[in-house]
């Protein structure tokens, strides 16, 4: 009966360390370094609704010496770059994309430079050259969805294959 | 009161305590039906990796990942080696867990394979969220306690611990549901307070599914024509919150299992029809540990089950006490 008490209590206790690990990250580490508490998490899944999203996307502006037939379809980019490149979903670019976003806004050298690292030999793996821009940019979702408007947008970085990170 | 009986009585679902201790009355039969699930736990991972299984050549060509923290040892043996290591080992380790549940050490390998195998999953730059379920649950098995009478049946004392940590996979695999839905009220208290759009307002799923097209370029089947109509979405997006809200505590009303692990499998596909999000894994989970539990009643009346619906057994016993109290 002792050991089944002490279980009980080791559950218990695994059940609170859980849900206090997952919103310390969501509360204190505002949902953006998950992989420092993995395999902890907030499950903060759809909580908020977005009115106006800020995010980052990719400009991809040259392919193996061939210049983007529509460099201005800020964020599409990535999909249309990976999609032959790298057997992942399209949300895993977006989410590389938006730790190499948060990097150059917080002007972090180093997470700017690992950043692009997992980002170009994941995601650009196999091109012989590329040429590219961080953008950040602001929109309403729905807005977006109807007509494609993006109501801001700024070019945080520009990078090319010749500059290794 | 005491607090432990509070807890027990609010979980459980007021007086019908009995409910919840029949499984351990029939503790021979269900520890029988426990055991099976555990087996089936681990052979159904096996199936799921591999069903990734093409991703190994793939994830082999790498040379670089941003390797999670269970992965940092990759650094010392190369991307290559590092994915070669872990598919054997998580390969072999849940085969061999699957012939011999019963075995600790091979628990806790199949769990420690499995740690790193979700971790290469989501060295990718993102974390997701699909193996989560499958790795709580190996954790938790590694406290299954050992085996050791030849009929396999063990001890009165063995049983109930067995039990226990069974229930507690269940309970781990519902309570990721408890929290997206609590964080999905505290944002929408929060926002509602700030006079944003919010979780419970109309428009709230449909600007979720633009979203999600807008960030991935994906959307599901119905996605568009909800967007374009929102109101339609309304009503069944706040029974999502609600079924997300209370699902910790159906782990604690046998009951409700089966029903409940239905009513998440159907919030999986819809999810699925209206935002292009598949949670595949959880659906195998759900069916093994709610539609299948071993702690679930055999036969269980639609009366019964609305009454123990969490809330609404208080409702009720509200009502009947006001009803009670006035004068007749």
């Amino acid at each position: 009966m002792r050991t089944y008490r002490c279980l009980q209590q080791a559950l218990w206790a695994l059940l609170i360390a859980y849900v206090l690990a997952g919103a310390c990250q969501q509360l204190v580490m505002a949902g953006s370094h998950r992989d420092d508490v993995f395999p902890a998490d907030s499950w903060a899944l759809f909580a908020k609704v977005p009115g106006e999203i800020t995010d980052f996307g990719v400009r991809l502006l040259e392919l193996d010496g061939q210049a983007v037939a529509a460099p201005n379809v800020v964020g599409r980019a990535a999909k249309a770059a990976t999609a032959s490149r790298a057997p992942l979903e399209t949300a895993d670019a977006y989410d590389a994309i938006q730790k190499l976003g948060r990097a150059l806004r917080n002007g972090d050298g180093n997470s700017v430079a690992r950043a692009r690292r997992t980002f170009e030999r994941i995601y650009l793996r196999g091109a012989e050259s590329f040429r590219y821009e961080v953008v950040r940019r602001t929109y309403d979702p729905v807005e977006r969805w109807q007509d494609g408007t993006i109501r801001a947008a700024q070019t945080l970085g520009r990078f090319d294959s010749r500059t290794q990170p | 009161m005491s607090t432990t009986r509070f807890w027990r009585r609010l979980l459980g679902g007021g007086g019908r305590s009995g409910d919840a201790l029949r499984a351990w009355a029939e503790q021979r039969t269900t520890f029988v039906a426990a055991q099976t699930l555990v087996r089936l736990f681990y052979a159904a991972t096996l199936f799921l990796v591999t069903l990734n299984l093409r991703s190994w050549t793939h994830w082999a060509r790498y040379e670089t990942l941003d390797p999670l923290w269970p992965l940092a040892w990759s650094s010392l043996t190369g991307v290559p080696a590092a994915v070669h290591l872990v598919m054997t080992a998580t390969l072999a380790t849940l085969l061999a867990v699957a012939v011999a549940p019963h075995r600790r050490v091979l628990r806790v390998a199949a769990f420690v394979a499995l740690l790193n195998y979700v971790a290469l999953n989501y060295s990718f730059g993102r974390v997701g969220h699909g193996w989560f379920g499958c790795l709580n649950i190996s954790f938790l098995f590694t406290l299954l306690p050992e085996i050791t009478s030849r009929r396999g049946a063990g001890t009165l004392a063995v049983r109930q611990r067995y039990l226990l940590v069974v229930w507690a996979g269940l309970a781990s695999l519902l309570l990721p549901y408890t929290l997206a839905g609590f964080w999905k009220v505290f944002y929408g208290a929060a926002q509602w307070w700030d006079g944003e759009t919010h979780s419970f307002s109309p428009s709230a799923f449909a600007i979720h599914i633009a979203a999600k097209l807008a960030r991935s370029g994906t959307t599901g089947l119905a996605g568009p024509f909800l967007v374009e109509h929102p109101m339609l979405a309304w009503l069944p997006y706040l029974g999502v919150v609600y079924l997300e809200c209370v699902s910790i505590v159906v782990a604690f009303r046998p009951e409700l299992h089966r029903v409940w692990g239905v009513a998440l499998i159907a919030f999986h596909i819809a999810s699925f029809l209206t935002l292009d999000i598949l949670f595949s894994k959880n659906v195998l989970l759900l069916v093994l540990f709610c539609v299948a539990s071993p702690f679930a009643p055999e036969a269980v009346s639609w009366p019964r089950v609305a009454r123990s619906l969490p809330g609404v057994g208080l409702c009720v016993r509200g009502y009947q006490r006001l009803w009670s109290s006035l004068p007749q």
